[in-house]
């Protein structure tokens, strides 16, 4: 019976004995659990913080809002009283405290002592700074105000905010309560910090090197362009390319007003560009003439690609001159044609009315019928002019070399022109070298240069004067001129002849579309030759061009297209 | 330079401390510090009691909070060595050891950037 009892007993006491053992394992699996859970939390807050923070530092790395934003994620991972910042900006210190529960003014008092006098520990010319106390209070503040009590300090800890050895503030985390935080907690703080200081500290790099490359690729534009980037919440010039400097006359340090000044203009840049930076948008700013020269402003934004913001501003100057300057010879060319082709064009119609009547003699009848012939022949070479021109203008204009004799060219022409020239009282003749040989070249369109270069001649020689067509063989080429001994042409006008309508330009005004020297180029060089003039104003001018005598080749092919005069073809 | 002694370590930890506690705040310092078998410090940073070796105290002292902000704490240990070095003649005879600036900064682990560069 007793062996029964104690048989009892003891196994009573093993299964108490394994029960107790199962409660504390269970207890310890619970605290280890507890101890993951917590574990857990820390790592996902470290990694959320650091994702926030990647996040919201912007292109200027606005220090306020990283230190608010640490701040905001510690109120919510510990039971605190007061989060405190204190950052230095422009030689001050900005200081504020948000409050999680009501406290007194002594608590603020000592809260913002220790936090500036962290400041101040990490850089003593810090305290010449004149500092800025702000406190706030959290959303969901606790009010103990009716607990009688004025709490100080009992627990607290700073956290330096430093980045490229530079300390630009401290964050302090206070609590009423004593041994309020534990080591663990508060290493994890100031790991999260320091990573992320190494953040702003790549970002930095990174934004440092995207604003190096901006700006040297401003400076390598060809086109004058000005850098602006926002520092410290102030628009400030970054770089300004050599030939914007040159074409303002910047100064070496420049300021937006120098910019405003040289631009003649009293518009508010800083604005605009403010207006460009936050409306994400390219402003038209305005159209200047500088050094003779016509431009049009453009502010654009300059986007990050990798912050997807805008980070800077620039502003350009685009050269127009060309645009306008062309605008305005088609706006008189228009004209001109208008013109020059409204003239025979009222002569036919003149003309024609008359012999409608049937009013006129038989030698008025003539008279009619000749004007209407020779105002016909003069729009349809002006017509042929412009359509030549066009043909020039779209590489469509084609020759069609083939063996022909330039002195038989010379020869017609001063044939056929005597007449004209006598009625003016020049003379004509032609100075030929019977050695030149038949070559290839485009015939119908070498005698259009031909006749158009005399046309000339004829304009600009007065009565008694004399022209003359020569022709020379040098080398391998042949060299035709036409030599008169007329007014002359002026030194700074004589490139301007073989532009288009260029005697628009001219005070020689004559006559005709303007068309002719640029025609004649374009027909010269799509030969290979070359044409150039000499003349001295009030004694004559000699027009001249080249064929190359070797045109074998060209034969063979079919008609080369022409491209204005000073293009060629690629093929 | 200086020649070191362990009353010139005791000095230098006790003002080096003592701004650790001004920057770092109390509780932060002494959390750190408590594993460091010898060194009790009070709610200043004045240390009450010191057993050991001083240097090895410091180069433990400074590579603990150094995981808090290394800038910070080279920063300090620079000033108050600087200022140390400045209270004590340089002997003569004794210029070419290495200051104690010198030994503790050795001492100081690297930081990964300092590494990487």
């Amino acid at each position: 019976m007793e062996i029964i009892v104690g048989i009892l007993f003891l196994s009573n006491f093993i299964f108490a004995g394994i029960v107790i053992h199962m409660l504390r394992s269970d207890d310890s699996k619970k605290s280890a659990l507890k101890a993951q859970k917590k574990d857990a939390a820390r790592k996902y807050y470290q990694a959320k913080v650091l994702q926030d923070i990647s996040e919201e530092i912007g292109y200027s790395l606005h220090i306020q809002t990283v230190a608010q934003m640490i701040v905001n994620s510690f109120e919510t991972l510990y039971e605190l009283t007061s989060v405190s910042y204190a950052l230095t900006q422009n030689r001050s210190i900005v200081l504020k405290t948000v409050m999680k529960e009501a406290v007194g003014k002594k608590y603020i008092d000592k809260v913002n002592s220790l936090t500036l006098n962290s400041l101040y520990t990490l850089d003593e010319s810090l305290k010449g700074y004149t500092t800025s106390l702000t406190t706030e209070q959290a959303k969901d503040m606790k009010s103990y105000i009716a607990l009688h009590f004025d709490p100080m300090p009992e627990s607290y800890f700073i956290i330096p905010l430093i980045v490229r050895n530079t300390c630009f503030g401290v964050i302090t985390i206070a609590s009423r309560n004593k041994n309020a935080f534990s080591q663990e907690d508060m290493n994890m703080v100031y790991k999260v910090v320091g990573q992320a200081e190494h953040t702003i500290e790549r970002i930095e790099s990174l934004i440092q090197s995207e604003n190096s490359r901006m700006i040297n690729l401003v400076a390598s534009l060809p086109t004058p362009a000005i850098l602006f980037s926002r520092e410290e919440g102030r628009i400030k010039i970054s770089a300004a390319n050599p030939i914007a400097s040159q074409i303002l006359k910047l100064p070496p340090d420049p300021s937006i007003d120098d910019i405003v000044w040289r631009m003649e203009g009293n518009m508010q840049l800083q604005t605009l560009i403010e207006e460009v930076y936050q409306g994400n948008k390219s402003i038209f700013l305005k159209e200047v003439t500088l050094q003779n020269r016509w431009y049009k402003v453009y502010v654009n934004p300059v986007y990050s690609i990798s912050q997807n913001e805008v980070i800077g501003v620039t502003l350009f100057l685009l050269d127009v001159t060309l645009e306008i300057e062309s605008e305005k010879l088609r706006e008189k060319f228009t004209n001109m044609v208008v013109h020059e082709l409204r003239a025979p064009m009222s002569s036919i119609k003149g003309g024609a009315s008359l012999l409608l009547k049937g009013k006129l003699s038989d030698e008025d009848k003539e008279k009619m019928l000749h004007i209407i012939a020779d105002s016909s022949e003069r729009m349809l070479m002006q017509i042929n002019d412009l359509l030549d021109a066009a043909k020039l203008e779209a590489g469509k204009f084609a020759v069609a070399p083939d063996a022909a004799n330039i002195n038989e060219i010379v020869t017609t022409k001063v044939q056929s022109l005597s007449y004209l020239a006598s009625t003016k009282q020049i003379s004509l003749d032609s100075d030929i070298d019977s050695s030149i040989p038949v070559f290839n070249f485009d015939k119908m369109r070498i005698d259009q240069v031909v006749t158009n270069l005399v046309s000339n001649s004829l304009k600009f020689t007065q009565a008694n004067g004399k022209i003359t067509i020569k022709t020379e063989m040098k080398d391998k080429e042949v060299i035709v001129s036409v030599i008169d001994n007329g007014m002359g042409v002026p030194a700074g006008k004589q490139n301007l002849l073989f532009v288009p309508f260029s005697q628009m330009q001219s005070a020689f005004r004559r006559d005709g579309t303007g068309l002719g020297l640029y025609i004649s180029r374009g027909i010269i060089e799509s030969h290979g030759g070359k044409i150039w003039m000499k003349s001295v104003e009030g004694k004559g001018t000699t027009v001249s061009f080249s064929l190359p005598m070797d045109l074998e080749a060209v034969v063979d092919k079919p008609p080369t297209p022409i491209m204005p005069p000073g293009q060629r073809v690629i093929n | 330079m200086l020649q070191t002694s362990e009353s010139d370590y005791n000095s230098v930890l006790s003002e080096f401390l003592q701004k650790q506690v001004l920057i770092f705040g109390h509780d932060a310092v002494v959390a750190n510090l408590q594993d460091i078998k010898g060194l009790v410090i009070d709610s200043e940073g004045i240390v009450k009691k010191l057993e050991g070796s001083p240097q090895q105290v410091l180069e433990e002292v400074v590579k603990k909070l150094s995981e808090l902000s290394d800038y910070a704490v080279k920063h300090s240990l620079d000033t108050v060595v600087a200022a140390h070095a400045d209270k004590s003649p340089i002997p003569a005879d004794v210029s070419h050891l290495p200051s104690m600036e010198e030994q503790v900064l050795q001492s100081i682990p690297l930081s990964p950037t300092d590494k990487e560069s």
